[in-house]
């Protein structure tokens, strides 16, 4: 697929473009996970690793794997093949720093198997190397792979076996389908997503139709029997209840998105398509994957943003290409045009690495819940915004009302009503009786939820509450991070 | 006797020079009328301008506004009325320097019209008419508004446009002069998204009528593109993620929504840019839309259709965007003068040629300078009354350094300013968190006649000191603050304003 004519970039050939690529890589991936080491006592950022950890453990040492007793106070557990993968390393080395460390490695690997599949798809160098920066420097690349989540093994995953599908010797091709039957283990929105992307392949080069229907037999038939069995096993997952946040808050991450894209990135992308709408006809099926992406992505939400960001990052590669590439009338006006969308696309995975390194748990709320799992009794339940609920269950090892794994989870829809009532509300009678609800024994408090997360004043709802200390008892306090405990006389 | 081509050259630059100084001077008449300014946000940008003056570099460390916080703000005006404060600090030197910058769009409007018509003296007249759109002079004639420098910079930006545009040589001065006048422009105000969009519509315009677009062009708008988005996203970057979207309607409260970013209204534009360049304005941009295809004209209305765009949308003030609307439909004036002075011309009564441009400069000074003139008159009723002065310039005697005093919003930055005690509420609303209930807390305080409601609200915002001032007076419509209480709110300062002590707080239980 050429699409621009080679206009410049003589020195670059494809030993320094992959070296460059993984060097720039390991930077943008180490930096926040040093500064995690170094300043947070190497706790991961984010709430998902916690959880990631925890199930590691779980799957090590629990008489019965298929039930978590802690995440939304007992529910069944989804099997998680990065789970596996964890329990797997824990025997030989820490899991904190496995955690910290595996996903950076993996996305330094992603990046090297991403050009490598760009160029079995027959794209130039230059646009290769353009490519792959843009993406390696997208603030969601960097959240996937600085994060202990499946992400990061779904990507390498997908990249690989894609890579060895499109090889032209018959036995990697095998190796590449059969590598293509995990995964539907990964969730629905990825089996959806990956069959998009080998149907419009397919149709794209109309080759090798046996190697495709093989691969989408299995994709298919290994995506409807998992998800068979999850139905059976667990029933359907329910509504969201985060649904309806800000959009664009959700996918741009200069306006605070934890997984976005830069603005620079998408308006790249944006010029990338008018770029190539003058070959329409020759890419219809790609404008076709693209409509089709941003539809999963609606529906399906942050997970799905990922396929679009690899989209965004060819996009904006032919842009920039085609921009560097041109024959400017003002060369000062070229250099300083060129010079600030790159300022621009480095300034959003800038602003994102401040924001990644920096990211809670901070050692302070990993001391509270420590010393709460010491001097709790081991079944009392723990109340939290959600998004602190891993924290708890991993640090504390105590069960929660809510926390972030909403998929299949029970009573998600009331359990987040009901939190965010005993949060708001004055009225110590209502408080009371939804806090009894859920048998709430301790409630967890961090200086992020008094100042914008939950509430905005210091007097606001539960927090006005807490001067009640025939309910309530503050039992730990440490730098604004605090842990009361619900009193039934 | 044919004069010569120097001594019609002179007589132009002799009248245009005549129209400048009478702007000047009728503005200045209105700004030194009064030591003070007539809107808030000067008192903001006059304090600004200090701190650049003792320290030379601009701050964005707040320790008065809403009791001390970050600001987020585009430095270069308040920069520049620093540096000038070097010489003096004077207030009416400021003022002067404001009014002359205001007063200098008549020579980017001139030579707009006159690139557009290669006629002179509809050019002297859309510079006569650019000089006094109604709005225009109100909004900067006794304030410290960025839009005195903006207007000019955004004109002259698109004379320089016009320039390239037409330049078979390629010289490079327009090119360098556009890139730096580009710079003053995105660093002072975010308004110049008017000429980005204007840009950005311009070649829509160019593409749709099958015209050609110079590669230099092209260059200028990607460019100009690109350096404006990143500059916000540097400058506003902690705002957008405090934010969020919310940064466009600068985090305002949903009350105050609507007032700031209103409906446009036909006839109240009509008054505030001058009835005869928004009736010529508008046939223009439907002749040269429908009827006639000209790229300089393109370039004209896609600026307009840019300013249309974003107050459609509610993206930009009210205000703002008729003022900039005005201008352009000045530019535009002189395209209707040529084509109705060519058509009459042809006619018998050419004859009264002087008579008739006599009528029509009646017919404007009636409908644009006389109308200025009261707006600029109105203007000067919204300086803070003296009684206020003598308020704030007692507290600052009186009161603590650290002491945090309420006003209505609307004169945060006055009190800040001459009283240098820490405000609880101003109209910046950037970084400010849940501003809608800091207002709510205002009225509620200056309002409610429960003792114990207000200390509630004192104490929760941490309010030392009560001014019910003149803009109180008017705004609650009371003599006295309802909740005064002889333990509680306990007036130390009574002259016709009053200022109150707030001397209890709640109990713990």
């Amino acid at each position: 697929m050429s699409l621009i004519p080679p206009a410049y970039a003589k020195h670059l050939d494809e030993r320094r473009a992959l070296v460059g690529i993984m060097v720039i890589a390991a930077l943008a991936l180490l930096i926040p996970t040093a500064v995690r080491l170094v300043a947070f006592d190497g706790m991961p950022p984010g709430g998902t690793s916690y959880y990631s950890m925890r199930m590691a453990g779980h799957l090590l040492t629990a008489a019965d794997p298929s039930w978590d007793p802690l995440s939304y106070q007992g529910r069944p557990y989804i099997y998680n093949p990065y789970h596996f993968l964890l329990a797997g390393i824990a025997p030989v080395a820490n899991p904190g720093i496995i955690s910290l460390m595996l996903p950076p490695l993996l996305g330094i690997v992603a990046a090297f198997l991403f050009l490598v599949l760009l160029r079995r798809l027959g794209i130039e160098l230059e646009t290769r190397f353009v490519v792959s920066l843009l993406l390696i420097l997208s603030p969601l690349f960097i959240s996937v792979f600085t994060q202990s989540t499946r992400m990061p093994l779904l990507v390498v995953l997908m990249l690989g076996a894609a890579s060895l599908y499109l090889s032209e010797r018959q036995a990697l091709r095998f190796l590449g389908i059969s590598l293509f039957a995990l995964i539907p283990l990964f969730g629905l929105v990825h089996t959806i997503a990956f069959l998009l992307l080998l149907i419009v392949h397919h149709f794209a080069n109309r080759d090798r139709l046996p190697c495709f229907l093989s691969a989408l037999a299995i994709v298919v038939a290994g995506g409807a029997l998992y998800q068979f069995s999850l139905v059976s096993y667990v029933g359907l997952s329910g509504h969201s209840p985060f649904a309806g946040q800000n959009l664009l808050s959700s996918i741009v991450s200069d306006l605070g998105s934890e997984a976005g894209f830069g603005v620079f990135n998408m308006l790249l992308a944006l010029i990338g398509i008018v770029i190539i709408w003058r070959k329409k006809r020759q890419y219809r099926l790609f404008y076709i994957l693209l409509l089709a992406l941003v539809a999963v992505a609606l529906l399906f939400g942050r997970e799905a943003h990922l396929y679009l960001a690899f989209v965004f990052a060819f996009l904006g590669g032919v842009a920039f290409v085609t921009l560097a590439g041109r024959n400017w009338e003002a060369g000062l006006i070229r250099n300083l045009t060129l010079g600030i969308i790159v300022c621009g696309v480095l300034f959003s995975p800038v602003s994102y690495l401040n924001r990644t390194s920096t990211m809670p748990p901070t050692p302070e709320m990993a001391d509270a819940l420590a010393w709460l799992g010491r001097n709790a009794e081991p079944d009392s339940v723990v109340l939290s915004h959600y998004s602190r609920g891993h924290w708890v269950t991993y640090f504390a090892g105590l069960p929660v009302v809510m926390d972030s794994n909403v998929a299949y989870a029970p009573q998600a829809a009331e359990r987040y009503a009901d939190s965010a009532g005993i949060f708001s509300s004055r009225s110590l009678e209502t408080t009371r009786a939804l806090l009894d609800r859920w048998y709430v024994d301790y409630i967890f408090i961090d200086p992020e939820m008094k100042h914008g997360l939950v509430w905005r004043k210091d007097d606001e709802g539960l927090l006005f509450l807490f001067r009640n200390n025939e309910t309530f008892k503050n039992v730990y306090e440490n730098h604004d991070v605090q842990v009361w405990q619900m009193l039934r006389g | 006797m044919a004069k010569s081509p120097q001594a019609r050259i002179r007589k132009e630059h002799l009248l245009l020079a005549l129209i400048f100084l009478l702007t000047l001077a009728i503005r200045l008449s209105f700004a030194f009328q009064t030591p003070y300014l007539s809107t808030d946000e000067s008192y903001l940008v006059l304090r600004q301008a200090d701190g650049v003056r003792e320290s030379l570099v601009p701050s964005f460390q707040d320790p008065f506004s809403y009791g001390g916080r970050s600001l987020v703000y585009k430095p270069l005006f308040s920069y520049l009325l620093g540096l000038l404060g070097l010489i003096s600090d004077s207030v009416l030197l400021q003022k002067a320097f404001v009014n002359v910058l205001a007063s200098l769009l008549v020579f980017p409007v001139y030579l707009i019209a006159r690139e557009l018509t290669k006629s002179e003296n509809a050019a002297l007249f859309a510079g006569f008419i650019g000089s006094f759109i109604p709005l225009y002079v109100a909004r900067t004639t006794n304030a410290l508004s960025v839009y005195a420098l903006l207007a000019p910079v955004l004109l002259t930006l698109l004379y320089l446009y016009l320039l390239i545009m037409k330049d078979e040589k390629a010289s490079t001065w327009p090119v360098t002069w556009f890139l730096l006048l580009f710079l003053v422009a995105v660093l002072s105000h975010s308004s110049a998204v008017i000429l980005v969009l204007g840009l950005l519509f311009y070649m829509v315009l160019v593409r749709t009528e099958r015209l050609t677009l110079k590669g230099s062009e092209v260059e200028l708008i990607i460019f100009s593109a690109f350096f404006f988005l990143w500059i916000e996203f540097l400058i506003f970057k902690k705002a957008f993620l405090f934010h969020g979207p919310l940064v466009i309607w600068q985090n305002l409260p949903p009350a105050l929504l609507s007032g700031f970013f209103a409906q446009v209204d036909v006839l109240g534009a009509v008054l505030a840019i001058g009835a005869i360049p928004f009736v010529a304005g508008i046939y223009i941009i439907y002749k040269y839309v429908f009827r006639q295809r000209r790229k300089e004209f393109h370039l004209m209305i896609g600026v307009v259709l840019a300013i249309a765009f974003l107050l459609w949308l509610r993206l930009i003030e009210l205000d703002v965007g008729l003022l900039f609307l005005g201008c352009m439909l000045a530019v535009l004036f002189a395209e209707a003068y040529r084509l109705v002075f060519a058509y009459l011309a042809k006619t018998k009564i050419s004859r009264y040629r002087p008579l008739i441009i006599t009528l029509v400069l009646l017919i404007f000074v009636l409908n644009s300078v006389f109308p200025s003139i009261s707006f600029a008159a109105q203007e000067l009723a919204h300086v803070p009354a003296d009684e206020d002065i003598a308020a704030f310039a007692w507290l600052r005697e009186n009161t603590p350094e650290n002491a945090i005093v309420l006003v209505p919003y609307t004169q945060g930055h006055a009190l800040t300013y001459f009283a240098r005690r820490k405000s609880v509420a101003d109209g910046n609303f950037l970084l400010v968190e849940d501003p809608g209930a800091i207002l709510h807390d205002i009225d509620l305080l200056y309002t409610t006649t429960l003792v114990t409601k207000a200390v509630e609200v004192a104490d929760m915002r941490g309010i030392d000191y009560v001014l019910l001032s003149q803009e109180a007076i008017r705004t609650y419509n009371t003599t006295a603050l309802p909740a005064a209480d002889p333990a509680c709110f306990v007036p130390v300062y009574e002259h016709e304003d009053i200022v109150y002590e707030a001397r209890c707080s709640l109990e713990e239980r």
